[in-house]
């Protein structure tokens, strides 16, 4: 009988799930800023794997919960042994893993709560706000200086002198007001009268194509051109009867909008955050326990395996040690791990196989001292009164032969036969009685190598030609093979169980007769296989087959199969067979390869 | 009647009356018109949250809208219950903000496109609508058989990551329209 251990299934589907798991969170970490961006998007991907998270696996996690731990009141409720052990554990592995969440959970909670509500985040609030402003006051004052200049009274004189000597308009503007860095005059037809800049970056100031702003005079909005934002203002200018478009304008410092535009992008994060930080907070810590509860969910369903694991060993030896008790040393404990409990249930199969064998062999002795006994005493009793039985005989004998020659022929004829009767009885007890005396004295095995292949065939060739219906087929047996045994005891072994096999086919048949190599536990063993296609052993008498002194063959001692067994048992080996009715019986002999 | 049930009605009564006011704040009318095959649509949304808009734009914050659409061919025959098939899905959406140097409320297309508005109630009305929005890949020859579901989503604050999280919750400054549907064929005009 074997014990397995059942969980292995169950241990597969927490592993599979703690893989799933670790690899969902993984992904999490991996693209976190991507999830963020799309989480407001309805991005398939994302939902499915935070609906599958927050809802899907703690809701498997809570079943399995639930099942394992109403099995486990129900083990409880039937007192079934370990139950109260295995709920003690649970219980020690639950606390260690709140003893690690509790208070990771605290200080990450107080962690965001801090973050949010820093110092820093307000400051940095206020910087960002403070920026802003002077950006926006920097950029209205510049643009109101240019827009008051070109609005002053004091322009028209200034450019008086633009058609016949820009230049010196230029100087004198630049006199004026130094902020000014390009100047663009149009004549009435739009065509580029004069174009003057202060530097590089305020050439782009320039404006290309007139008919664009020609019905735009004043402040014209502000133009952004790769990393420089330019400010403009349109001046119509008449002398006379001649009109000229005035262009003229400044360059904010490289980078201004794109600095601004960061700025604004900060002011919008720290607004929002000062808008929704409660329920920010809030929503972060509700996440934050979302994805950390089914870590605690499958921790503790991870104590009930883990529980299940430490107490099927013992549970198993516990089982195992009470059948010992009771005598069943047939039973073993199946074990799939390397660790010390597994040594441990190593260690109980092999002491109970030991066991086993010592009690099997115990028996066979006892029995086997039994009958010597028995055929000693047998021998000596019936042996006993044989002698003078044989001596009357052959004195009747005697001096029949004296007095033949007076007696009538019907005495004679009588006695003749009475005495030949007692004669031949008393020789077939003798015979009987020698069989007897010859189990009881059956020397020790004087074991040298043997070819096996040899040994077969001149055992079987006595018995070839025996019969015209019986076949003897010998196969599968290695010309190589060398056991260790004596020669002339398993000579004796294949003659009784080929003429067993003999006995069992009276209408003919075939003898299979071959040898393979098998490994038990550490040790090789030769296993002789000798088949008939017989009547078959009737199953009642299976039992007593190998008991001496059993026989279903008239005129047999029964000692046969005891002898071969005793042979067998003697060469440290095993015999047994197989064997259905009408179809023929195979018995299976394993001789160790080596000597012990 | 029980206590229970009778706050049960309560319940119902109040949760309906969100409901028709909600439906009656925020709403989409929606046209199409065909230019040369192509199927364009308009949109136009009426919506409760003028103030909320303008408050977060002065802020500095910025606005979002969404409109959603799906066309839709009936299905007939035997496998009708199998419900209509989806054959496109479009989901234009436009950000919104104010631009404090120019003194203008900006509103960025998905196009990429940037038109600046000075007054607040023409950005407001123009922020609100889709025009012409030409269908793609729909054809006026196949649209018969064809039916068209438009929701419009205005968010007052458009939400930056990591608050973007707190789109799962229900947010006040979200206005949403009730789904319109609409026969795609000429002349449709539907509330």
């Amino acid at each position: 009988m074997r014990i397995k251990y059942s969980g292995r299934s169950s241990s597969i589907i927490l592993l599979v799930l703690v893989i799933f798991y670790m690899l969902l969170i993984g992904i999490i970490i991996l693209f976190f800023q991507q999830i963020i961006l799309t989480i407001s998007r309805s991005n398939p991907f994302t939902n499915i794997m935070i609906f599958t998270i927050i809802i899907i696996l703690p809701i498997i996690l809570l079943i399995a919960i639930i099942y394992n731990v109403i099995k486990l009141l129900k083990e409880r409720t039937s007192k079934k042994s370990g139950a109260r052990f295995k709920t003690r554990l649970i219980l020690f592995f639950i606390f260690i893993a709140l003893l690690s969440a509790i208070p990771q959970t605290t200080l990450s909670i107080i962690f965001i709560n801090s973050v949010l509500n820093s110092e820093v985040v307000i400051r940095m609030s206020d910087v960002v706000n403070n920026a802003l402003s002077i950006a926006l006051d920097y950029y209205n004052s510049k643009s109101m200086n240019l827009e008051k200049f070109g609005k002053s009274d004091l322009l028209p004189y200034l450019l008086r002198e633009t058609p016949t000597s820009p230049e010196k308009v230029w100087q004198t503007l630049r006199d004026v007001n130094p902020e000014i860095q390009f100047l663009q005059v149009f004549n009435s037809n739009g065509e580029e009268y004069y174009f003057t800049a202060e530097n590089q970056d305020a050439e782009q100031g320039r404006w290309e194509n007139f008919s664009d702003i020609s019905d735009k005079l004043g402040k014209l909005p502000k133009d952004e051109r790769g990393d420089i934002t330019i400010l403009r203002y349109l001046y119509k200018l008449t002398l006379g009867r001649r009109t000229y478009f005035v262009l003229f304008g400044l360059v904010l410092p490289k980078g201004f909008d794109q600095k601004t535009t960061q700025l604004s992008a900060a002011r919008e994060l720290f607004t929002q955050l000062e808008l929704f930080k409660d329920t920010f907070q809030f929503v972060i810590i509700i996440f934050y326990c979302l994805f950390s509860f089914p870590i605690l969910l499958l921790a503790i369903l991870v104590s009930f395996f883990l529980a299940e694991e430490i107490i099927r060993p013992i549970f198993n030896l516990e089982i195992a040690t009470e059948r010992v008790a009771q005598g069943d040393f047939s039973i073993r404990i199946l074990s799939r791990s390397s660790d010390e409990l597994s040594n441990l249930i190593k260690s109980f199969n092999r002491m109970v196989s030991e066991l086993e064998i010592s009690k099997k062999k115990l028996l066979q002795a006892e029995k086997i001292a039994a009958w010597q006994e028995i055929a000693q005493r047998l021998a000596h009793e019936i042996k006993n009164p044989l002698t003078p039985i044989k001596l009357s005989a052959q004195r009747i004998q005697r001096k029949y032969e004296d007095l033949k020659a007076h007696d009538n022929e019907e005495l004679k004829k009588v006695i003749e036969s009475s005495v030949a009767a007692i004669i031949g009885e008393v020789e077939n007890l003798n015979k009987l009685l020698k069989d007897f005396s010859d189990f009881a004295k059956l020397p020790e095995p004087r074991q040298e190598k043997i070819n096996l292949k040899k040994l077969v065939k001149e055992a079987a060739s006595l018995y070839n030609n025996i019969a015209s219906n019986i076949k003897i087929e010998i196969k599968n047996i290695d010309a190589n093979i060398l056991v260790f045994i004596d020669y002339n005891q398993f000579k004796q072994v294949f003659a009784n169980l080929l003429l067993n096999a003999i006995q069992a086919m009276p209408s003919g048949g075939t003898i299979f007769i071959r040898a393979d190599l098998v490994k038990k536990e550490k040790t090789n063993y030769c296993r002789i296989q000798v088949r008939d296609t017989g009547v078959g052993i009737e199953e009642s008498i299976k039992q007593s087959v190998f008991d001496p002194y059993f026989t279903t063959k008239k005129g047999g001692a029964g000692l046969g199969l005891s002898i071969v067994e005793r042979i067998v048992f003697d060469h440290k080996g095993n015999i047994w067979f197989e064997s259905q009715k009408n179809i023929g019986t195979t018995f299976f002999i394993d001789i160790p390869m080596e000597k012990e | 009647m029980k206590k229970t049930n009778c706050f049960l009605i309560f319940l119902l009564i109040i949760f309906g009356c969100v409901i028709l006011f909600s439906l009656a704040a925020d709403r989409a009318v929606a046209g199409i018109s065909f230019y040369n095959e192509s199927v364009a649509l308009t949109v136009t949304f009426t919506s409760s949250g003028k103030q909320a808009v303008l408050e977060a734009l002065n802020d500095g914050l910025k606005s979002h809208i969404t409109f959603s659409i799906k066309i839709y061919e009936r299905s007939e025959g035997l496998f009708a219950f199998l419900g209509d098939r989806l054959v496109a899905e479009y989901n234009p959406s436009s950000v919104a903000y104010k631009d404090f140097f120019d003194d203008e409320y900006v509103i960025e297309s998905w196009r990429g496109e940037k038109t600046g508005f000075k007054s607040f109630e023409q950005f407001f009305k123009t922020f609100l609508t889709l025009n012409d929005f030409i269908l793609q890949g729909i054809e006026e020859s196949e649209v018969s058989g064809y039916y068209m579901l438009v929701r419009v989503q205005l968010d007052s604050v458009k939400l930056i990551p990591p608050f973007t999280i707190l789109s799962f919750l229900p947010f006040k400054g979200r206005f949403l329209s009730p789904w319109v549907r609409m026969e795609l064929s000429p002349s449709t005009y539907h509330q």
